[in-house]
């Protein structure tokens, strides 16, 4: 017997964390790649 | 007559009781006063002297202070601390507090997203300054990513750009911190009486208002030790500057711990090098002193 | 204040699990105390968050003056709550925790003070209104607690034990205010609790229940004298009831059960006459306090003689242990009967109060809700 906007904020607190998840693992997506691309096509390698 | 005698008996093994502990402690109190203090007094010292590559002991009185002050990039530095530690520790704040509300709304999979939010934490800073450079390289990272999608007209070069370059250290460091801020909120919200928030529902009031009116202010403690804990962390934030900028573009990015590190050790003014070093001291004890000040008188009228 | 009623209330927690709460069925008129008992588990503390809308309810209706709150949130329900630990809101001072629902409901400030200040005279906390909760005493911020919800002047009142956290003495001293408060105010009640003499003190209903159910729904007195099944039996009455497994016989076309203490039988008379229950097993109830010491010369109740195995002075009463049938059985005595362990006593009951119960299903034998022959027949201490 859950009440529609009881639902609703439920959608918006995973949404949220969800997309929050999604932020933080981007740079452990970045690492992962550029760890199996070669030393010619990887980020130059600066000071 | 036979209490004397055991009294008698008993000393030598009971002075030994009683000198054991301060005699296991003695090395490492040695170690403490030597390394720690002792270093300290020495820097000290050194800050009035006038030492470029090696120490020397020639005094000078305060001119290594008056050239700090004349130099352009200690101030820069400094600003950049403010800045960098300012947005850092309020930015962190509000997103760990966030995110420890939201997850403790009984959501599935609590500890996966948990492990997600806390992993940033196990990194060195030098691995988060570095995959950060990586993302925001202009034409390279973000960017490129973003513009192969198709926005062609985004750019997102603030890492090169002298005056949003302290804002890529910020957005670094807090995706590092927030998670710790996080654990920490998430255990002080676990420990809050839930009758607290059930009396607040029968008295009318909505879930945000409990959290910001009654839930949140109950977990001051919680607030300072995380203030503490960021705070310190902005302040020796080195290792991050290094990876990520090397304190550049120029010295746009510099700050405080970097600025004394080069100076002592690459460019032979350890006389600064050291003066820097107790100015930032000085910057700490002055945040330090009055919150301990205030939570020991506190503790003794209780 | 307003009535309340629970009609076929059903609560479950998911498929699977057994119902929390299955069909309630109560009904109180306005102003009335109601009392929910039951031994942990028993879904009173369930039941209470119903009807304050902090849990939800799968099935029935619960109405307040007649219309059907079950929907709603706990705000828009007009009710409020006392808690057993207080739940006071620890970074605000008395009278901030007093007036928080008050504000809540964009009551005007001044009207606020004046609430605030009425509660607190009442309660006697005017003293206390500018401290925290943390510098309270726990029978201070149990009253604050009850301030809090007499400031909001609610249709209905609901208290989910809240002296359990007290010491005995200020438990005591806790009830009686709780129960004068009522008289004065005469709220609509609705009271949580375990000790069953708070149960018996307060209320003008009192519901039992066990395992989701309500066992007996009356008055204390109904309880106390007529209880429904062998539940509410021991569940009431300190020291708990009697319970004596036996056969019944049936002699002269009488009902008789048969008591053997070892030293001598009796056969007691029971007015039950209906075909079908001798050689049935059923267990015999009767209270301590019906048991007594038979007078010298005798007065044709039915009486036995048996040997003392306990004696436990309790101060106002002198609790002797005797085995009949095998069963131990106390029995509430006069403090000054001179009776030591070895002793043989004569005893009498009165056929009158004996309850029987079905040994099987715990259900009562005989039709409930008809009164003791007479409140004098009872001969407690007539063996003085």
């Amino acid at each position: 017997m859950t009440s529609p906007s009881l639902r609703l904020s439920r959608i918006a607190i995973y949404t949220t964390l969800l997309a929050a998840c999604a932020l933080y693992l981007v740079p452990l997506l970045v690492m992962l790649l550029t760890s199996f691309k070669t030393p010619r096509t990887s980020a130059p390698a600066t000071c | 007559m036979t209490t004397a005698i055991a009294q008698r008996r008993a000393s030598p093994l009971d002075a030994l009781q009683r000198w054991l502990p301060k005699l296991v402690l003695a090395p490492s109190m040695l170690i403490v006063l030597v390394g720690f203090y002792g270093y300290i007094l020495w820097t000290f010292i050194l800050s009035f002297t006038n030492s470029s590559f090696m120490p020397s002991y020639k005094w000078v009185g305060l001119a290594q202070y008056a050239r700090l002050m004349d130099n352009d990039r200690w101030w820069v530095a400094s600003k950049n601390l403010l800045v960098f530690g300012g947005l850092f520790i309020a930015i962190s704040l509000a997103v760990g507090v966030l995110l420890a509300v939201l997850l403790d709304q009984r959501i599935r999979r609590e500890g996966f997203i948990r492990t997600v939010y806390l992993y940033p934490m196990a990194l060195s800073m030098i691995v988060t300054g570095t995959a950060w450079k990586w993302l925001l390289n202009p034409g390279l990272g973000l960017d490129k990513l973003l513009r192969d999608w198709g926005w062609e007209g985004f750019r997102f070069d603030w890492l090169v750009d002298p005056d949003r370059v302290v804002y890529c250290l910020v957005i670094a460091a807090v995706w590092q911190a927030s998670g710790f801020v996080m654990a920490l909120f998430l255990a002080g919200l676990r420990g809050v009486d839930s009758s607290i928030v059930r009396a607040a529902q029968v008295d009318g009031a909505s879930l945000p208002v409990i959290y910001l009116r009654i839930v949140l202010p109950s977990l001051r403690p919680v607030f300072f030790s995380a203030l503490m804990i960021l705070a310190h962390i902005a302040i020796k934030s080195f290792d991050l500057v290094a990876a990520m900028t090397a304190g550049g573009p120029g010295y746009a990015s510099d700050l405080p711990a970097m600025f004394m590190y080069s100076f002592t050790f690459s460019r032979g003014q350890m006389g600064m090098g050291s003066a820097s070093a107790i100015l930032m001291l000085g910057a700490i004890l002055a945040i330090l002193v009055p919150y301990l000040y205030s939570e020991l008188r506190g503790k003794r009228h209780d | 204040m307003a009535t309340l009623e629970l009609r076929n209330v059903n609560k479950s927690y998911g498929s699977g699990l057994p119902d929390t709460l299955k069909n309630i069925e109560l009904k109180i008129d306005s102003g009335e105390f109601l009392i929910l008992v039951g031994p942990s588990g028993c879904g009173k503390s369930t039941l209470m968050n119903c009807i304050a809308g902090l849990e939800q309810i799968s099935g029935g209706a619960i109405l307040v003056d007649e219309a059907d709150i079950s929907g709603m949130s706990p705000k828009d329900r007009d009710i409020a709550m006392v808690f057993q630990s207080y739940a006071l809101y620890p970074t605000m001072n008395v009278r901030d925790n007093i007036a928080f629902g008050l504000k809540i409901r964009k009551m005007p400030a001044a009207a606020i003070d004046e609430e605030v200040a009425r509660v607190a005279r009442l309660l006697q906390i005017e003293h206390l209104l500018a401290r925290k909760p943390g510098q309270l005493s726990g029978g201070q911020q149990q009253r604050v607690a009850m301030g809090r919800a007499l400031a909001r002047r609610p249709k209905i009142y609901l208290f989910d034990e809240p002296l359990s956290n007290l010491d005995a003495k200020l438990r005591v001293e806790m009830r009686t205010e709780i129960k004068l408060m009522h008289q004065r105010l005469k709220t609509t009640t609705v009271y949580v609790t375990h000790d069953q003499i708070e149960a018996m003190t307060l209320g003008d209903k009192v519901a039992v229940m066990k395992d989701g159910l309500i066992q007996q729904f009356g008055t204390p007195q109904q309880i106390y004298n007529d209880p429904a099944n062998l539940f509410v039996a021991s569940f009431i009455g300190s020291p708990p009831m009697n319970f004596i497994p036996l056969r019944l016989q049936r002699r002269e076309g009488r009902l008789q059960a048969l008591l053997d203490s070892g030293q001598a039988r009796c056969e007691l008379p029971l007015g039950l006459s209906e075909a079908g229950l001798e050689d049935r097993d059923v267990i015999l109830g009767i209270r301590p306090e019906q048991i007594s010491l038979a007078p010298g010369e005798g007065n044709g109740m039915p009486s036995i003689r048996a040997e003392v195995q306990i004696t436990e002075p309790t101060g106002p009463d002198l609790l002797v242990f005797v085995t009949l049938n095998q069963t131990k059985v106390c029995c509430r005595l006069a403090p000054d009967v001179p009776a030591r362990v070895g002793d043989s006593l004569t005893l009498q009951f009165d056929p009158a109060r004996v309850l029987l119960f079905d040994a099987a299903s715990g259900e009562r034998l005989g039709a409930i809700g008809n009164p003791p022959a007479s409140k004098g027949n009872v001969a407690q201490f007539k063996g003085r």
